[in-house]
């Protein structure tokens, strides 16, 4: 028998893993330095551990795109008595694609907090000079207020006798303040680290 | 993006600090903190414990002499009044609540609630019917006669609302308001308080560390080690 | 709340109205009542002191006892009549001439009973503390607090007032009426009496006044600068010694002072329960200075007791010695009132062992001019008895009120592991620390000059008389006897402990 919540991770994984911002994760792996596929892959896994282990094909799929739309480009094709690897690297293009993703905030929402994970944990890995990791964490706290203020701002008469409601309100107000205490243990960790160094991938 | 500082003074401003800054014994806990809130408006003041949250609720309550800046309340310059006028003009015009313990133990309710009436020199008995009324609507209707000992930290803190409350404030100061209140009560709490606001006007000060706290104000005031680390408007 | 308000002392009236006044400063709680009967019961005994002081006062001498004739150098010739107090007073109250003294005891019995209603005023400090900062905040101004404050102790202490007059009445019956006439202690009442005792109930009300206001002013330094308890500073404790032994030994010495010895003795013994007090509160406060030894750590103890019993002491110390720093106050008070009951007893002791050595077996002295000294030094014990109850009392009244206001600690204390037989053995040690050596310094200090001098004397004439070890005896007896009564107080005290220790005072208040 499993558990409504089980069910309901399955089903987020199912929905929005393989679509949202695979590119951006790609290139800023990248973006730590020259790297092959299976840099890339050992890199996300490490990055992401309790995600679903990122498959080669989609890898070498996304690579592929990415060289195509300017993002990213071959450095050199090394064959070293095993099998061809082929070395990528980042573009200005790929690096500008990167930081205007992080610069928008992730959509405050109860589902796909993915997304939330990843730009918090790209943005403190990448490093990013112009903008430091705590302007993120700042920007996504202010995103999610007012979003858990809209929640709030409801119309009392219309329904507010409707328990559904406002418990499914609720329910989101919730999700949202977890992820903003995480998002503060995260702005308390960047502060106490002695200094900033971005760690690429091996 | 989000972030837009404020013009440090308006005209009809509720309360404005002006660069406060403050240390208890060498350990800064305020420094340069400049604060405008308007009738009207409700703001939270948020930030890690230790931040100096409290110290700036004590300061814009008068409780505080700040060590360096300016603190106005209601138009009035805090540091021009002695003690006693500062007592007057928060009994007056200030609501404060507390996380808790702010009800004065061995004294009903009802005189709790009534209070800020009888030390404006308010006969008994119509300070009583006053304090009847307040607790009315916070839903203690039937606890006037209890002393703070036998209630719930919910019903202690309707009570000391329905205190700050009484006078109609123009400015209410709130600190951790609903922290040791479980979900419910402090829905109906944060309710209560933000009607100041809302319906008759007052402006509203928040300091908490609660995130679904911060998210009823129109603005919140992020403090970090003493200093203001980002202003951000929510509505 | 950390706000700390410098307090500006710009006066302005409260304008709470007389009916809110009286409805705030209702007996409410438990404390409330126990603070209101406690200042009312030392004010009582104040005005019963002063009235007894009044009354030997006034007594009018009516009665010839006879006349003698002299003639000066100039062969005139002078008839004075000799006059004596009738209603059948005691020799020492008939005499006009013995008369100051038993007004000067009188006067001094007021000591310990001011010392138990400034202990009767601050019981439930820590609630009262927690009262007035919820008051400020709610918009209360000091004026406010202080209008309360004052209300409620000026209503207890004419209460006090008001019940001196019929306890005098009792006393008098006891002291007075019933005695055998020529043994009466107490003068017949006349009409004088009522002006005095609402003379009385005047004097309490201000009294009243005074000690509200004292007491505000520590409370608002404690309230807003949370510095904790002042001690006296030793220069305090030295001035007032040297003042009192100035005025005491040395003025009547230099000086021709006769006329105002009686005022003299009583500043000069009001300075020594300053310096004894003060001297108490030092060290007990002293002893968060000196570096304590770990619990449970290996103390300097002889090796022939059982570690288990070591532990157990260290403790038991180590939590008396932050009991005693809790309190200096009630410490300066107590331990000042029982080194002048120490004095009294040390002093009646000496002065009957200085007549029984001198004079027993003298026929020149009779029997009944005997019993009539004797019966004067056990008047003086008495009052030290008394004092010294209600010394014991006000520092009871302190602990009591030190558990009940600190019952979080004292649970929580609880709950590490300690029994409450130890937290019993902790209020003994503290009422012993305190009580047993301001009491046997007290009596060591007025005994050991005669002593010394009856020693000196009986070497040179080799006559040693029994009762030359008197007084050193009565001092070991009073340690004894404080002792005992520390002990037997602390198991009084134990429901008290128990109450405290309780679990349920663990949770946040």
């Amino acid at each position: 028998m499993s558990r409504p919540s089980q069910l309901f991770t399955q089903y987020i994984h199912l929905v929005y893993v393989p679509v949202m911002s695979l590119v951006e994760l790609h290139l800023a792996l990248l973006s730590q330095g020259p790297a092959h596929g299976y840099d890339l892959k050992r890199a996300y896994d490490a990055w992401f551990p309790d995600a679903k282990p990122l498959p080669f094909g989609q890898v070498y799929a996304t690579l592929g795109r990415l060289v195509r739309d300017g993002l990213a480009e071959v450095v050199e094709t090394r064959s070293e008595g095993g099998p061809e690897r082929t070395v990528y690297t980042v573009t200005d293009a790929g690096r500008q694609r990167v930081r205007e993703w992080l610069a928008e905030p992730a959509p405050p929402a109860v589902s796909g907090t993915e997304d939330l994970v990843r730009k918090a944990v790209v943005a403190l890995r990448t490093g990013d000079p112009e903008r430091p990791a705590s302007a993120f964490v700042a920007d996504q706290r202010v995103a999610h207020l007012r979003r858990m203020r809209s929640l709030a701002d409801h119309d009392p008469g219309a329904d507010a006798d409707d328990l559904g409601s406002r418990l499914a309100r609720r329910y989101a107000a919730l999700h949202l303040d977890a992820d903003l205490r995480w998002l503060d243990e995260a702005a308390t960790a960047l502060e106490s680290r002695p200094r900033h160094e971005p760690e690429g991938p091996r | 993006m989000n972030s837009r500082p404020h013009e440090t003074t308006g005209p009809g401003a509720a309360l404005t600090l002006r660069a406060v800054s403050h240390a208890y014994s060498r350990t800064p806990a305020l420094r340069e903190v400049s604060l405008t809130v308007r009738p009207g408006e409700v703001v939270a003041v948020t930030g890690p414990s230790g931040c100096g949250k409290s110290t700036l609720l004590h300061v814009a309550a008068g409780l505080l002499v700040p060590q360096a800046g300016s603190a106005e309340l209601l138009g009035v310059d805090l540091a021009g009044l002695d003690e006693t006028a500062r007592a007057v003009l928060r009994r007056r015009d200030v609501g404060i609540v507390l996380q808790y313990g702010q009800l004065v133990p061995d004294m009903t309710l009802e005189d709790n609630v009534a209070l800020p009436l009888l030390l404006e020199g308010g006969e008994l008995a119509a300070s009583r019917t006053a304090a009847r009324d307040a607790l009315v609507r916070v839903g203690l209707e039937r606890a006037g006669q209890a002393v703070p000992e036998e209630l719930s930290g919910g019903q202690a803190q309707r009570a000391a609302i329905a205190r700050a409350l009484i006078t109609s404030p123009k400015v209410l100061l709130a600190d951790e308001p609903v922290a040791s209140l479980d979900a419910v009560a402090a829905q109906d709490a944060l309710e209560l308080m933000l009607s100041v606001a809302r319906r008759d006007g007052g402006a509203v000060v928040l300091v908490t560390h609660d995130n679904l706290v911060a998210a009823m104000a129109d603005r919140e005031v992020r403090l970090r080690d003493g200093r203001v680390d980002r202003e951000s408007v929510l509505r | 709340m950390s706000a700390t308000l410098a307090p500006r002392r710009r006066d302005r009236v409260s304008r709470l109205r007389p009916a809110a006044v009286r409805s705030m400063t209702a007996v409410r709680s438990h404390t409330d009542r126990v603070r209101s009967r406690a200042t009312a019961a030392a004010a009582a005994g104040t005005g019963v002191a002063l009235l007894i002081a009044a009354s030997v006062a006034t007594v009018r001498d009516d009665l010839v006892v006879g006349s003698w004739t002299s003639t000066g150098p100039d062969g005139v010739e002078t008839t004075e009549t000799m006059v004596q107090a009738s209603g059948g007073l005691a020799p020492f109250l008939a005499e006009p001439g013995l008369r100051p003294g038993f007004t000067i005891a009188a006067v001094l019995l007021v000591l310990p009973f001011l010392a138990l209603a400034v202990q009767a005023v601050r019981v439930g400090r820590v609630v009262d503390e927690r009262r007035s900062r919820r008051l400020l905040l709610a918009g209360a101004t000091w004026a406010d607090v202080r209008t309360l404050r004052t209300a409620r102790t000026r209503a207890a202490f004419v209460r006090g007032g008001l019940l001196a007059g019929p306890l005098y009445l009792l006393l008098w019956l006891v002291l007075g009426w019933a005695l055998p006439a020529g043994s009466r202690l107490l003068p017949p009442l006349h009409p004088a009496m009522l002006a005095a005792w609402l003379a009385v109930v005047g004097v309490l009300a201000v009294a009243a006044q005074v000690l509200a206001v004292l007491g505000f002013r520590r409370e608002e330094r404690l309230t807003w600068g949370g510095a904790g308890e002042g001690v006296p500073s030793r220069t305090f404790v030295a001035l007032t010694a040297l003042g009192g032994v100035a005025l005491v030994v040395v003025l009547p010495v230099v000086a021709r002072v006769e006329r105002v010895y009686p005022a003299l003795l009583v500043l000069g013994v009001v300075l020594f329960l300053l310096a004894a007090g003060g001297g108490a509160a030092r060290s007990a406060a002293a002893t968060v200075r000196r570096p304590q030894p770990p619990v449970g750590a290996p103390v300097a103890a002889p090796r022939s007791v059982p570690r288990r019993h070591r532990r157990r002491d260290v403790t038991v110390h180590l939590l008396a010695a932050a009991q005693r720093r809790g309190s200096t106050a009630a410490i300066t008070g107590t331990a000042g009132v029982l080194f002048v009951c120490g004095l009294s007893f040390g002093v009646a002791s000496s002065m009957a062992a200085q007549l029984l050595v001198e004079r027993l077996g003298s026929p020149e002295y009779e029997q009944s001019d005997l019993g009539f000294y004797l019966t004067g030094f056990g008047l003086v014990a008495a009052v030290g008895v008394v004092g010294a109850v209600v010394a014991v009392a006000a520092l009871l009244l302190s602990l009591t009120d030190e558990l009940l206001g600190n019952r979080r600690a004292v649970a929580s204390v609880a709950a590490l592991g300690v029994e409450t037989r130890r937290l019993v053995r902790v209020q003994a040690v503290a009422l012993r620390r305190t009580a047993v050596p301001a009491t046997v310094l007290g009596a060591f200090v007025a005994a050991a000059p005669t002593t010394f001098g009856l020693v000196l004397e009986a070497a040179g004439s080799g006559h040693w008389s029994p009762f030359i070890p008197l007084p050193v005896g009565v001092v070991v007896v009073v340690g004894l006897v404080a002792t005992v009564a520390c002990e037997l107080l602390a198991r009084l005290l134990a429901g008290r402990v128990r109450q405290a220790a309780a679990l349920e005072n663990l949770r946040v208040p």
